[in-house]
Order: structure tokens, then sequence, then C-alpha cells
């Protein structure tokens, strides 16, 4: 994929009236400064209402720039961002997004306010002006869908990392937003807490219709995606399914990141002759194969 | 021997109302020349235990922590002894870069210690070409203009520089790309093949099973196991006590196992793992 300028084209077809839209979208960090540095180089991307998207790619290759362009933490040096028809660029718009895009970041720590679980998640709600009866079922919801209502009344530093980064999560799902984006979220826990934290994901896209971006460098957190796009040198340089992604074992390696373990099983069992398919991303598929060739269906 | 643990027990904020037992009672041995892996979930004691083994707690309940025969519980303990024994490296080595030369900082320590010039450069050479870093290329670097992993080995090197011969490295590669962590593993492989003693501390079994011979759990502060890390890593009744999850390989042989098909579980690599299915289905498939 070669990095251009866009094109001007008419902004009623260009823009749609939902979802997320990059189109042609460079940044440059200090520029003028000798310290300038060009983190995005034309990046297009659409992201549907309720879709889940995978963001995959080393440091340094641009995807937490792109996610801070999402709900207006950073403005395009060139080229536009609209979120359901507004444009980043607009004053008058920023607010309105970043009501209908909530951001995760890394460290749970850093995003924790609150004297005890509920305090916290009232915080923005509270800022935000609502009638108490409404704060409370909206608490009620949010502490619900993150499985953590049992905490309710414990102090934030009492919580496993796991348990804060669903705090977290769940200040930003009280607030409605219609997106969220979740940059590296799982980077800084244990394994066990990272699936909690990625159920808990899946779960809100499945069963609220959250739209979700999910940055990443685990390959294998990207199997529950709609959508994966792979970044590289600022670019997107793979976008696809999983299945499509995946299969590409090659181009990703070249890129320096993992192939998941089930494809790569998945690739050495068709070597030895096992009849599994070769855009196998589940374990599940790849023993049910196995097992029905050895049972000789 | 390196390093040796008896029955050491540690008590956050003891006599308060706060005080949180974390230690009940730990047992360890690390051998010279040996790598061992340190695995337990979230809050089962491992950084409190990796504290004692570099020195910086010193044993003042039962229990015992003797480090190249120094007994650090002891009143007179050569504490300053022991840490250059035995180097901690935690996350983010490179947070602790603070000179401007690549030879100033990993001779930092040496310089502290009072060793004349010629000896601080030696020891400086011998650290830097221990991590990777030929001397004469690396040294007039600036610390800033280095890559995230050379910055990283110029932490090590600052460590081994002090004369450790044993490294304690607590969550290595806790927050790295995959490009990172390879580089951080292949690293602890090198200093491993080069005769140091390496205590590797993880929560992520997978990382473990490739890089030790032997693995130590940890849970609620006791040593759950202790043993050949294929051995440890597959034992589903223990990992599942422990809340620790297997790595990949072992799980996926245990999805085969539970769909019938007659497999070991203990295979650590892809190779293995497809071998050992392929076996058994072409297997079934004869019988």
């Amino acid at each position: 994929m070669t990095a251009a300028v866009p094109e001007p084209r008419p902004l009623s077809r260009q823009v749609p009236a939902e979802g997320i839209r990059l189109r042609g979208v460079f940044h440059t960090y200090g520029r003028g400064t000798p310290h300038e540095v060009t983190a995005l180089r034309g990046v297009d991307l659409d992201i549907a209402p309720g879709q889940f998207v995978a963001v995959v790619g080393h440091n340094g290759s641009g995807k937490s720039t792109v996610a801070k362009h999402l709900n207006v933490l950073l403005q395009p040096t060139e080229g536009d961002v609209w979120v359901d028809g507004l444009n980043t660029r607009d004053p008058a718009a920023r607010m309105a997004i970043r009501r209908r895009v909530g951001m995760v970041f890394q460290n749970p720590d850093n995003q924790i306010v609150g004297i005890t679980v509920e305090h916290d998640v009232a915080f923005g709600l509270e800022n935000l002006g609502l009638p108490v009866e409404v704060i409370e079922q909206r608490i009620d919801e949010a502490l619900r869908l993150l499985g953590i209502e049992h905490l309710r009344h414990e102090p934030p530093h009492r919580l496993s990392a796991g348990q804060k980064q669903r705090l977290a999560i769940a200040g930003v799902v009280a607030m409605r937003p219609r997106y969220m984006v979740l940059d590296e979220a799982t980077a800084l826990l244990d394994p066990a807490g990272r699936a909690e934290v990625l159920d808990c994901i899946v779960r809100l896209n499945r069963e609220e219709g959250l739209g979700v971006v999910w940055i990443t460098h685990f390959m294998e957190e990207a199997v529950h995606a709609d959508q994966v796009v792979v970044m590289e040198g600022g670019q997107v340089v793979m976008a696809g399914t999983p299945r499509q992604v995946f299969q590409q074992a090659e181009e990703i390696r070249r890129l320096r990141l993992d192939v998941p373990l089930v494809t790569r099983i998945a690739a050495g069992l068709r070597e030895r002759g096992l009849p599994v398919p070769a855009d196998a991303v589940f374990l599940e598929e790849v023993v049910q194969s196995v097992c029905r060739s050895a049972s000789g269906d | 021997m390196p390093i040796s643990v008896r029955g050491l027990i540690h008590t956050y904020d003891p006599d308060t109302p706060f005080a949180r037992q974390v230690l009940f009672g730990v047992d360890l041995e690390v051998g010279d020349g040996e790598i061992v892996g340190i695995a337990g979930p979230s809050r089962s004691g491992k950084s409190t235990l990796a504290q004692y083994l570099g020195g910086l707690l010193r044993p003042r309940q039962p229990g015992m922590v003797v480090i190249d025969g120094i007994d650090t519980g002891a009143p007179d303990a050569d504490i300053a002894a022991v840490r250059t024994r035995v180097g901690m490296v935690f996350q983010f080595p490179e947070d602790q870069l603070f000179e401007r030369t690549v030879e100033l900082d990993v001779g930092y320590a040496p310089r502290l210690m009072k060793m004349n010039p010629a000896d601080v450069e030696a020891r400086v050479r011998e650290a830097l070409e221990t991590v990777g870093m030929p001397f004469e290329e690396f040294r007039g670097r600036p610390v800033h203009a280095l890559s995230g992993g050379q910055k990283r080995r110029v932490a090590v090197a600052g460590v081994l520089a002090k004369g450790c011969r044993t490294l304690v490295l607590d969550e290595p590669t806790a927050g790295l790309d995959p490009l990172g962590r390879e580089e951080m593993l292949e690293l602890v492989a090198s200093l491993h093949r080069q005769g140091l003693t390496i205590v590797m501390i993880s929560n992520q079994l997978e990382e473990l099973a490739r890089m030790v011979e032997r693995l130590v759990v940890l849970a609620e502060g006791r040593v759950a196991a202790d043993g050949p890390v294929r051995r440890v890593v597959s034992d589903a009744a223990l990992l599942a006590s422990t809340g620790l999850r297997p790595p990949g390989t072992v799980a996926a042989m245990q999805a085969f196992a539970a769909a019938g098909l007659p497999v070991r579980t203990d295979c650590l690599t892809v190779d293995e793992v497809c071998d050992e299915v392929a076996r058994a289905a072409g297997g079934v498939r004869r019988a």
C-alpha cells in the first residue's frame, strides 16, 4: 500500500453519517523543530458502528498516534478524520466527538481518580451534571457489565491490575460512548488479567453493540476482531479479517510481529499431511478437523 | 551455591492493623550457572522474594537467606558485597540510565567502588562485550541516541559491571513489543550460555518454558512446585489450583487430549505439538 496525499473529493460522497473514517491522515510531531518525526504517512481506515477492529503493529508503527486522532487528542497534519459525520478539525464538534469516543490507556493507575470504585465511575457522570438517579443507574449498569459489582465500595488500590483496568473501562462505559478505543489496555497485565479484560470488551461489543478499536501488539488478541489492521512505518500495510491476515505468515514475520500460535500449529499439521484448514484461527476448529480425520470420516 | 533460601517468612507492616503476610516459609536453592524460573500469579510473593535475593530485603523474621556464603540476616552482614554478587534487573531497566555516554553509564558503579581508571575501563569493556556490544564501537555513544533494545543491554551491562555473576530479572519483558521481547530473551539466554547464574521471574509460563530448565511455582507465598520445566508447566491440576495459564502449546495439547486423541500434553514447541498430534492421529487412523 503506498501513501499518497488524498485527492480532493466532494464531501457528501466521502463522509458517512455513521462510523469512523480516516482519509489520507498524516501526522508530524514537533513540526518545524529539529525533533520533527512523521508518525503517520497517509492512513485510510473505516470503522463501522458496532465493529470490532484490532490495530496491531510494533512500537513506533503509528498505532497509538492513530488512536489519539479518534477522539481529538491529536489532529491530522494533513487529511481528515470524521466520527459519525463530524470532522475532528471542527472546534465546535470536539466535545460531541469525545462523548462518542471513549479512550482507555495502558496504565489503569493513571485513569482512576475516585476513592472507591463507585465514586470513580461517578466522576465523569457528575461532570456531565446528570441527575443523581440517572448517575446511580448508570453506575449499576457499568459495574454489572464489567463484572465488578461486588467491588463497589472497595478503594481502587485494593483491586488487582485486571480489576483496576475493568474499573477504568467501567468509567468510560458509564458515559455511554458509541466507540471505545483501548490503547494497549492489557500490556501491563498478567495473562489472567489480560483474558479478563479482553473477555469483557468482546462481550460489550457483541451484546451491547459497542464499537471497539483494540490496539495491541499481541496478535493472539486480534482473533476476536471483525477486522485486523496491521500498521508499519505510519501506514496501514495489511487489513482484512483475522483469517485473511493471519494466513500471510511470512508477511507478518517480516513486520516483526508474532504469528498466532493456532496459525502456526495449523500450518505445521498441514505440512505433516493432516487436513486442517489453512485459515484456521481458533484452536477448536483445528482440534475438530484433526479428530474428524483421525476417526476416518 | 549462589543462592540458598530456607524457611523464609515475610510480613509487610508487621505488628500493625495492616499487617499482611506474603511469604510463608519459602525454600529455594540455586546452583552455580543454573537458569531457574520463578512463576506465580500476581501477589504470590514473587517480587518480595526477588528483593531478598538481591539483598534489598533482609530476614527479620524466622528464615535464612544466604547469598554466596553471606547470611544477609546477620546483623553484621556485608550487604554491599551481596549487591556486587547478585544484580537485579527490573522492568524497563533502560529507565535507569542517566549518564551521557555508554562508557560513563556502565562505569558508574565501578567508579563508586573507587576502582582505578584502568580497572574501571576493563570492567566496562567486559560488561559491554558480555551483552553483545563491542566496547570500541559503543563506548562514546550518547545514551539517548541508542535504540530501546540497546539501552536495555546497556542497563544490564551496568549491573554486570559491579562484578555480579548472578542476575535476578523481575518480569524483564513486561510491556515490551514482540521484537523487544525477543531481544530481551535472547540476551538472557546468551548471559546464561556465558556462565552466569540466572533467576528469571515472570507470570508468563510461555516464556519461561522456552528459557529455563527448572521452574519454581510460588502460590500464596509458598513453593507449590519446583522441578523440570516440562513437568511443571504440563501439570494441569497444579496450574488450575494456582490460577496460572499453561503455555499455549500445552493448552493446545490438552484440547486435543480432551477431544479424545491419545497424546501426551507436555509439548513446549510448535514442532513438538505437530509431531505428537500427527503421530497420534496417524496411529488412530491405522488402528
